[in-house]
């Protein structure tokens, strides 16, 4: 694996500039993570450049786009990894520690285990196709049903099909965009099968139920952030269904108001204060 | 010395040799790409009208897999979909499943 550090006058200029060096035309080939974030500094003192290491990782997710999440917390703490093949990004660190509410309820616990027998067809069919991906992607998996128990938002009616075994983290993806083309493909198959829209989620090790938790906490966070400094806060890149979580989260407030800007691959929820 | 079999002096040790050669040579070239195949085509028949249309082709570049996917002209869109959704799904999970030999792998519909 080739990996070199470059600077430049912005994190993306940086980025840029190493994507040359390695012949890379695509930002999905190299894993970024920022060293130094660039400071201007005072009247031209104590000015710094950007410093970021590229890791080419081959073609590996080459036609998904990575973001480059510029923070200025970034160089207080040291190095962050923006994005990882293997691992599920980090939360985005907190402009200023504060309070989190207590109020994030996970998606786990509102569901429950079912029995294959106990489910109806849609998980069934479900379960019998995932497990049929899974071996034919050589990755040792059981799959479990799950119901969610109280439908609360309106949302979580669906069946969720969780894998679990050892190679979870190569099932997930970077920011678990193999999971969605997983669940994309198995709902297509099934709701082929069954002539009908397919009520199937599939999950794997619990990703997306930890994921969920996490993007409540971090909606709230943001929300206080928008009120407080009075202004229009942007979230990191995410695909619909995390979006999804956020604007629910925040329907409660009545001080911010959610929106999602952008397109495809590129599109982000920005929180306004109301 | 081994001598190697000709029709006429063929023994039981010779079969048992070539059974293991071509086991091996399987296992090196053959097998390696099979599940790729099979995957793409798991997917593939379950998504077109015409089951039958579906034919596989693998290439072998080296660092590079290239499988070809060939169906019915009249199935091309439920194997490329919506702005090519999923055809980049099928690759994401190709990408997946080849990740841990290290090779890149490029799925092409004909």
């Amino acid at each position: 694996m080739e990996t070199i550090e470059i600077t430049g006058e912005t994190v993306e200029e940086a980025v840029a500039a190493g994507m040359k060096e390695l012949g890379v035309d695509s930002p999905s080939q190299v894993m970024v993570e920022v060293l130094q974030e660039p400071d201007k500094g005072i009247m031209g003192e104590g000015a710094r450049l950007a410093i970021v290491r590229l890791v080419f990782m081959g073609s590996r997710n080459s036609d998904t786009t990575t973001s480059i999440v510029s923070n200025p917390q970034t160089s207080s703490q040291g190095t962050q990894i923006v994005s990882n093949p293997y691992i599920p990004p980090p939360t985005p660190p907190k402009p200023e520690p504060k309070d989190d509410k207590g109020q994030e309820d996970d998606f786990e616990s509102d569901t429950e285990e079912v029995s294959f027998g106990d489910a109806d067809e849609d998980a069934q069919v479900g379960k019998q196709v995932l497990d049929e991906l899974l071996e034919k992607m050589g990755i040792k998996s059981q799959v479990v049903i799950r119901k969610a128990v109280s439908t609360r938002d309106g949302e979580s009616t669906h069946w969720i099909l969780n894998a679990t075994g050892r190679d979870m983290n190569r099932l997930i993806g970077r920011r678990g965009e193999t999971l969605s083309s997983l669940q994309y493909i198995t709902r297509l198959i099934v709701s082929r099968r069954l002539q009908r829209r397919a009520n199937i989620i599939v999950d794997a090790g619990g990703y997306k139920a930890q994921r969920s938790g996490r993007l409540k906490k971090i909606a709230n966070r943001m929300a206080d952030q928008a009120v407080r400094q009075g202004r229009t806060v942007t979230l990191e890149p995410m695909p619909p269904h995390e979006r999804r979580i956020i604007h629910l989260t925040l329907r409660k407030r009545e001080d911010v108001t959610t929106r999602s800007v952008g397109d495809g691959d590129k599109r982000k929820v920005t929180i306004s204060p109301a | 010395m081994y001598a190697f079999p000709t029709v006429r002096n063929i023994k039981c040790r010779d079969v048992i040799y070539i059974v293991r050669y071509k086991y091996l040579y399987f296992k090196l070239h053959a097998g390696v790409f099979i599940m790729e195949e099979e995957l793409i085509r798991y997917i593939a028949e379950n998504l077109v009208n015409d089951a039958e249309q579906v034919s596989l082709n693998t290439k072998d570049k080296g660092r590079t897999l290239i499988v070809e996917l060939n169906v019915a002209p009249d199935d091309m869109g439920r194997v490329i979909g919506k702005s090519g959704r999923v055809a980049n799904a099928m690759r994401a999970l190709l990408r997946a499943a080849t990740d841990s030999r290290r090779k890149r792998v490029i799925l092409e519909i004909e």
